[in-house]
């Protein structure tokens, strides 16, 4: 039966409680700390990668600057243009030739323009690209108006040209020796090795030995300041129009954009998802590089700790169970063999002996408990053994008065029969003499008061205040008959 | 233990007796002394008597009580 109250559930209970929480308030505080240290390394990580990353779309894109540059500067291509502006003859086909030679000498360019200062191209390495206007185009502009201290402009191709939408293009000013442009010159070159070197292939491929170190899940995208996602990791789709292209509209793109700052911190991204982001601008280009991992797969790793730190709980709780119920099972055992041993006691049976043998407190108990047993059998013993001698001396003494008494009778009867039998011998005693014996009968009434009565009522078994009741009582008795001696003395002294 | 009491309700039984056999005893002393002021006495020691008898009855009724 389950009893609240009983040793053995409070104890099951209190091993129970002092076994399980601290174990559930260390696992809470693991988990919080892990959970935090794990949050602090992963930004970090974030941090380190995109800037990393940064660095080295920095350094692509001042790569292919000094590519674009170095046409620009080209004495070749610089001829080409000087007789194609005198109005000089010259052969398109060994123009555009030549321009799609060098082009396809160079995995990273896609292709290359020559544009005059009306902003139609002349040349170019692909025959679509030839009688294009780019008077309205931006680089052109910005690089016309500027003349003699023209540089170059870079960006992100915003028109189709070389069959993509997708590219980097760098402006260059063709000039002649007095410094004056002569016309301008874009270069295009693909996305793929920015792409590269976001998933670390172009590291790979330029022989590094690792170069995808980032964390396991991240994700890794730039945003160009119209909130479009241009460059992913992910490769197959360039041709698409970029505008049409996922359009990004996070925290960190917000933040870059309209404040310049930078972002390290948790904020949903753009499938909605809550991510641990860090982002670096690229204040020239206006570019966000953003690197991302999901809640989920950062704490990975908290989430394996919490499964293991449940699966250790229950281990946990089910040993502190079973230990409970060893250790409260034996002390249960023990208290009731004391129990019935003391409810045997009660019931006066002194034989029965506490069967525990421990080197414990309980088993010290059981010892001296047993001991107190067998000391108060001999007591018992002793008691009963002096009981029955009182017994057997007081059955003697009350043998000796009744026999006393019955005499007493006896001679009284003999008395009566002689007062009524015999005239002559009452005729003898006068009542004076009568009176002398009268004292003498109160003198005895007084002895076998005190020395019979009074004894044997102490004696008796009647309870304590009938006792002292009949005490009282033959004590006052006892006093009377005194009292009595005493006038019959003055009576017969007369 | 049953003998014991027994013992001790017939030693009542007896003090009864005795103090009954002396009132009658100072009855007959009443009846047949003159001296008035023996008379007193005796008279005094027979109600005493009579109050003696009444306390062994008493004594036999708690003694019997148990």
């Amino acid at each position: 039966m389950f009893k609240f109250k009983s040793i053995t559930v409070k104890l099951f209970f209190l091993f129970l409680i002092v076994g399980i929480i601290p174990l559930f308030l260390i696992g809470f505080l693991s988990i919080r700390s892990t959970e935090g240290g794990i949050r602090k390394e992963v930004l970090n990580g974030l941090v380190r990668y995109t800037e990393t990353k940064e660095g080295q779309i920095f350094a692509y894109i001042e790569f292919v600057k000094i590519k674009g540059s170095y046409f620009s500067k080209s004495d070749t291509i610089r001829r080409y243009v000087e007789t194609f502006k005198k109005g000089q003859y010259i052969n398109p086909s060994e123009v555009n030739d030549f321009l799609k030679k060098k082009a396809a000498m160079d995995e990273v360019l896609v292709g290359m323009s020559i544009v005059d200062l009306n902003g139609k191209v002349v040349f170019s390495s692909s025959k679509s690209e030839i009688g294009k206007d780019e008077s309205n185009h931006k680089h052109f502009i910005e690089i016309a108006k500027e003349e003699k201290d023209s540089s170059i402009k870079s960006g992100l191709m915003i028109h189709e040209h070389f069959g993509l939408y997708n590219a980097f293009i760098t402006s260059h000013p063709i000039k002649n020796e007095e410094g004056d442009i002569l016309a301008v010159i874009d270069v295009v070159f693909s996305l793929n090795e920015i792409i590269d070197i976001l998933n670390g292939d172009f590291q790979l491929e330029k022989g590094a030995l690792t170069g995808k170190s980032g964390l396991e899940g991240m994700n890794s995208y730039v945003v160009n300041q119209e909130k479009i996602m241009f460059i992913h990791p992910i490769k197959g789709d360039l041709s698409m129009p970029h505008y049409e292209r996922m359009k990004v509209d996070t925290l960190p793109v917000k933040e870059c954009l309209e404040n310049g700052k930078q972002i390290i911190d948790t904020y949903k991204t753009y499938t909605g998802k809550e991510v641990l982001g860090a982002s670096m601008c690229i204040p020239d280009s206006r570019w966000v590089i953003i690197s991302e991992i999901s809640i989920d797969k950062a704490f990975l790793a908290v989430k394996e700790i919490y499964y293991q730190l449940v699966l250790m709980m229950i281990v946990s709780f089910l040993l502190v169970v079973g230990i409970s119920l060893l250790l409260t099972d034996k002390v249960s055992k023990y208290l009731n063999k004391f129990t019935t041993a003391s409810n045997q006691v009660a019931r006066g049976n002194l034989d029965v002996k506490i069967d525990i043998d421990t080197d414990d407190e309980i088993g010290f108990l059981a010892k001296n408990l047993n001991k107190m047993i067998v000391s108060l059998k001999r007591s018992r013993v002793q008691i009963e053994k002096e009981i029955s001698v009182r017994t057997k001396d007081l059955e003697n003494i009350n043998k000796y008065m009744v026999g006393r008494e019955i005499k007493m009778i006896e001679l009284k009867e003999k008395i009566k029969n002689i007062e009524k039998d015999g005239y002559d011998l009452k005729k003898k005693l006068s009542w004076d003499e009568r009176l002398k014996n009268a004292e003498d009968m109160e003198e005895n009434i007084i002895l076998k008061l005190k020395n019979s009565y009074l004894r044997a009522i102490n004696e008796s078994d009647l309870d304590i205040v009938k006792k002292k009741k009949a005490l009282g009582l033959i004590k006052e008795l006892i006093n009377g008959s005194v009292k009595h001696k005493k006038y019959l003395a003055k009576i017969n002294k007369k | 233990m049953a003998d014991k009491n027994k013992n001790l309700i017939k030693m009542i039984e007896n003090l009864y007796y005795i103090e009954k056999d002396a009132r009658d005893l100072y009855n007959a002393f009443l009846e047949k002394i003159n001296d008035p002021k023996k008379i007193k006495i005796i008279k005094e020691v027979r109600d005493d008597k009579n109050k003696h008898i009444k306390i062994a009855k008493e004594l036999l009724k708690i003694v019997k009580s148990k």
